[in-house]
């Protein structure tokens, strides 16, 4: 795999161009085409986003348990696999703020309450303020760093799970699964499906472009810092301060 | 606010958001590529160099 990107230019620009045109397809569809909820009326067209930005989460998180994954296995271990499990991450942590915000615009004219101390919500806010946490750990340096994060990440993927069947497991306000629900035999029109698949479609497109966005720019940073930290080791041991030995202990990222 | 209030909020944030982000990451990269020494961008502006 290329060390500095995920995707060679032209497939990047397809892939850009192909999530901005499904974005104003799914604009389209979700705002004039598919027709307003009968109990919910215009408030469920908030679903079109809220769902998919979800699932985007989901999948960041996924992508990133995996890049740590394969990067704590010595087989695979390479710094690509940590540079992804970080770029990822932030997406995913962008888009449950997104998830968190959206769901709350629909829980006003729905529920009547902008928040409530319901399990998917709040478990959905503990995977948000994880993530947080990831990323901040991410820039502590020192030796072992790519590892810490790799097994926090794993740790911190546990929530994903449980954020998604909080809804089977406890009595909640927020609804249960209903596309994929055998039980509820939900009667959903075939517009608003469609409609729903298709913002699934979108926003995967976002995220594969966004992270070979993110993945590029993590390649960069890490290029640089290296780059800061060797002429820091160059200017102290010039000065005579230390020994080499001794500051590249300390100060090795990784 | 009406029903179609809080679908046109929702619909732009995600707009805003979309665009802050994607600008977010273009602009670091810009002053990361920036840091770079003269002539040792492992990627050229707009594109990295085929494997």
């Amino acid at each position: 795999m290329r060390e500095d990107a995920l995707l060679n230019r032209r497939v990047a620009t397809v892939v850009g161009w192909s999530a901005l045109v499904s974005l104003a397809v799914l604009a389209v569809l979700g705002l004039w085409v598919a027709p307003p909820d009968a109990v919910q009326r215009d408030a469920q067209r908030l679903m079109y986003l809220h769902v998919p930005a979800a699932w985007l989460a989901y999948l960041a998180f996924g992508v990133t348990a995996l890049g740590s994954a394969l990067y704590l296995w010595r087989r695979t271990r390479s710094p690509v696999w940590d540079r992804m499990a970080g770029a990822s991450a932030e997406i995913g942590v962008v888009f449950t703020a997104l998830t968190l915000v959206l769901g709350s615009l629909w829980g006003r004219p729905v529920w009547g309450i902008w928040w409530a101390w319901d399990a998917r919500l709040v478990t959905t806010a503990v995977l948000f303020f994880l993530y947080v946490g990831y990323l901040a750990l991410r820039r502590i340096p020192g030796p072992g760093r790519a590892t810490r994060c790799a097994i926090a990440a794993l740790i911190a993927f546990v929530d994903v799970p449980i954020v998604h069947f909080s809804v089977d497991w406890w009595r909640t306000l927020h609804q249960e699964g209903t596309v994929f629900n055998d039980e509820l035999k939900a009667q959903i029109h075939g517009s608003m499906a469609f409609t729903l698949f298709w913002g699934v479609l979108a926003f995967t497109l976002v995220f594969v472009y966004l992270l070979d966005k993110r993945y590029r720019l993590e390649a960069l940073e890490e290029g640089r810092e290296e780059r800061e930290l060797e002429q820091a080791i160059a200017e102290r041991v010039a000065s005579g301060d230390a020994g080499p030995g001794e500051l590249v202990d300390s100060g090795a990222r990784r | 606010m009406t029903d179609a209030g809080y679908v046109v909020t929702g619909w732009v944030l995600t707009a805003v958001v979309l665009a802050g982000y994607w600008a977010s990451i273009a602009r670091r990269t810009r002053r990361a590529r920036r840091t770079l020494p003269p002539g040792k961008s492992p990627v050229p502006p707009g594109e990295s160099p085929e494997p």
